[in-house]
């Protein structure tokens, strides 16, 4: 069985072609950074108007790569939210439009959802209760996996995501676009101890973020420093800013592996391509003694590998395909 | 907190905590008919979710925390006494690309705050609210009714 999943929810159009054994036949993504670079960050309209340019090309490609023909495609599968409402809508209408044409069954998927089950396309063994971080420019959640599709939101942010804080620093310092993988880079010269930072609190024990708190710290000390490219220490603070954002998420995880004890941990999501997040959080794993599984940094991005995985896990499960016309894209999370 | 009047009708306020700043947003929207258009100006880090919030609050939103900036998403949408329409510019660059997002569509269905209003010029009847930021915890709010 062939399953064509399709991810179209932020600046990414991808398709990706798995069989029902989980194979990768193929996982096209074609990123829009170099469009949006110039603008310091995703343009929701230029992202839907590049997604519809190259939906088409896209899926060809998968295709093309998979050794097959849209006819042998048995189940589509594509990202209904969360992310840009004119973006998802692509993705969702192009699939809906395969399946109705092919008179094939069609997979929703939640998207934040995807990204974890993308710590499972190279590991099939983790072992469960387990609880996923995922970092990336929208989101910052932590989730427990009871088993495999038992799916629970137990900790997000309260305001910027992790990946929105990196960003808006870069931004603000003209470092370019993507903010987040331009400071990983330059970081590693820093040191990340020149500038300390206060960790967020939560004063209600509660195991969300905030990472605005980090951004106006971060922003004070650019101007009191007065902080540029050119400055002799701009090294070591991009270093400490990363860090202290690195602090934080580590630490709510902390927090949550003593209150649910679980077997095994996952980081997923666009930031977890960041070296010094992908190391930290392998030490803290290994320090508590649980296993810890991180995408390789294409699949931490989004790609439409994830989306088909997420698919027949489902259809595994027993959850029954359908053909349905009626889906609607969602633009933030429904998840309770 | 100060208010000093101007003869604009103007209303200028000064808070010292980001909890102040969360109270003068409730307060104001407490007050509200359902159909207020808030135009946030303000630079980064100046507090502009965190007035969001407040006006959340004030027009009955129970879990404040799940307000959030709509850096990425552009419009987030929650239901309190009247539907609440969240929506954040930082990432448009270009007028026809705010009007492509299709906000106006939430115009007289609910309250609409705008985050980064500075971006593009409207032409409506709003309170416009510009935050400054004095130093680490103070800031000076101005608030003024009308174009």
């Amino acid at each position: 069985m062939y399953i064509l999943g399709i991810e179209t929810s932020c600046d990414e159009t991808s398709a990706s072609v798995m069989t029902d054994e989980f194979e990768i036949l193929s996982n096209v993504v074609l990123s829009q950074d170099e469009i949006h670079a110039p603008y310091g960050g995703v343009v929701p309209e230029l992202a839907s108007r590049q997604h519809i340019t190259s939906i088409g090309y896209v899926v060809d490609e998968s295709l093309r790569r998979a050794q097959l023909k849209l006819g042998e495609i048995d189940v589509y599968a594509v990202t209904q939210g969360p992310g840009l409402i004119g973006s998802l809508l692509v993705g969702l209408s192009f699939a809906k439009g395969l399946a109705y044409c092919f008179e094939k069954p069609l997979i929703p998927v939640d998207h934040l959802e995807a990204h974890v089950q993308s710590a499972f396309l190279e590991n099939r063994s983790i072992s469960f209760p387990a609880l996923a971080l995922l970092v990336s420019g929208g989101h910052t959640c932590i989730f427990l996996l009871k088993e495999r599709l038992n799916f629970q939101l137990i900790g997000r942010t309260r305001d910027d995501a992790a990946g929105e804080a990196l960003d808006k620093i870069a931004k603000f310092l003209d470092l370019g676009y993507p903010g987040g993988p331009i400071i990983d880079k330059l970081s590693k010269e820093g040191n990340p101890k020149k500038y300390a930072f206060a960790l967020p609190h939560m004063t209600d024990k509660s195991l969300d973020f905030s990472f605005s708190g980090l951004k106006t710290a971060a922003l004070r000390k650019i101007k009191e420093n007065k902080i540029t490219k050119n400055h002799a220490d701009f090294l070591d603070f991009l270093a400490s800013f990363e860090k202290a954002v690195i602090r934080a998420l580590i630490s709510n995880m902390d927090q949550a592996v003593k209150k649910f004890e679980p077997k095994s941990l996952i980081l997923c999501g666009g930031v977890a391509k960041n070296k010094k997040l992908r190391k930290d959080f392998g030490q803290f794993s290994k320090k508590l003694l649980l296993s810890s599984f991180m995408p390789s940094p294409e699949f931490c991005t989004d790609n439409a590998a994830m989306v088909a995985a997420l698919a027949v896990e489902k259809l595994k499960s027993g959850e029954k395909p359908f053909l349905s016309l009626d889906l609607n894209a969602y633009p933030r999370f429904t998840l309770s | 907190m100060e208010t000093k009047r101007h003869q604009q009708k103007i209303e200028e306020y000064i808070t010292n905590s980001e909890q102040e700043t969360f109270l003068l947003a409730k307060k104001l929207a407490e007050d509200f008919k359902g159909n207020e258009v808030v135009l946030l100006k303000g630079a980064l880090g100046s507090g502009k979710t965190v007035f969001a919030k407040g006006i959340a609050s004030g027009l009955g939103v129970k879990d404040i925390h799940h307000v959030c900036s709509p850096s990425y998403t552009l419009i987030n949408v929650y239901q309190a006494r009247f539907p609440l329409f969240h929506i954040d510019l930082y990432r448009l660059e270009k007028s026809s690309e705010i009007s492509d997002i299709g906000w106006e569509d939430y115009l007289g269905e609910g309250v609409i705050i705008v985050e980064w209003a500075e971006k593009i010029k409207f032409n409506l009847d709003a309170i416009h609210v510009t935050i400054e930021m004095n130093d680490k915890n103070q800031r000076t709010i101005r608030i003024s009714n009308s174009v």
